[in-house]
């Protein structure tokens, strides 16, 4: 399902409310940013803590999926990643930054005016859900 | 599709669940396959919990509930392990699509149920054996 016919991106439909204006456009521009973080911490992590490079890497392309869906990772913040020799901390702190995700992911579901916006992002907090078991 | 046909689909689906689930937990030996015993358990337990619950919900929007069937097509399975585990996650991926569609035609108000249980169905694939995949909608 293309996200495109169903919510254009932030910034395609003017500068404020229109009569024709998609009433989604704003909640996935928030939800592309949301998105967009989290992809950016499992990545960061990745490439800071190398022995759990492939246990993440199937999350961040998750990631990377569903911002697809929505029209494309968007520019966030740099992140610096601290070390951490435990990799079962890096995990727990990432399994609740995800299930962060996954609830706001909920939230956005049950916002949607859209019907097919709606599933879609309840299939990507019902994705997240599945990743985060094996975290 | 209205709410209310999406709400009948859903219990019917919700129907075969407790049907299959149930026959699958019955073909599964407790004492040898304890672990996909207690699955099947606590899956029969949750899909007669929601079956229970969209009962209500059609009955909230003034529906008549749709009757489970008579019977349902069921593979011989006693004593295959592997092929009640794969049975059980082929009807938790069925819930997962018609819980797709219940999340699309649900109003704003009532959808959060569909979406919670979406999840829960989803996570009962992973406890089951499956892999990640692309959801309903995907």
């Amino acid at each position: 399902m293309g996200r495109r016919s169903q919510a254009p991106r932030a910034g395609q439909g003017g500068p404020g409310p229109s009569p024709t204006a998609d009433p989604d456009t704003e909640l996935v521009a928030l939800v592309l940013t949301e998105i967009s973080r989290a992809h950016a911490q499992v990545k960061a992590n990745r490439r800071a803590h190398r022995p759990l490079a492939g246990q993440l890497r199937s999350l961040e392309r998750l990631h990377a999926r569903h911002a697809a869906e929505l029209g494309g990772l968007v520019e966030v913040p740099a992140l610096t990643i601290a070390a951490e020799p435990k990799q079962e901390r890096v995990l727990a702190r990432l399994g609740r930054l995800e299930n962060r995700l996954q609830q706001q992911l909920v939230r956005d579901s049950v916002e949607a005016d859209s019907g097919a916006l709606a599933l879609l992002l309840a299939s990507m907090a019902a994705g997240v859900a599945q990743e985060r078991a094996f975290l | 599709m209205t709410y209310l046909d999406a709400l009948q689909d859903t219990l019917a689906a919700e129907q075969a669940a407790v049907f299959v689930i149930g026959y699958l937990g019955a073909q599964t030996s407790q004492s040898a396959e304890p672990e996909l015993a207690a699955l099947l358990r606590d899956a029969y337990g949750a899909h007669r919990a929601r079956r229970d619950d969209l009962v209500a919900r059609v009955r909230d929007v003034d529906g008549e509930p749709v009757a489970a069937a008579a019977s349902y097509d069921i593979a011989d399975v006693q004593g295959q392990p592997a092929r009640v585990r794969r049975q059980a996650l082929q009807v938790e991926r069925s819930c997962a699509a018609t819980y797709g569609f219940l999340v699309a035609s649900s109003p704003t108000a009532e959808r959060r149920f569909a979406v919670d249980t979406l999840i829960e169905v989803a996570l009962r694939e992973i406890a089951l054996g499956g892999r990640p995949r692309p959801l309903p909608g995907r």
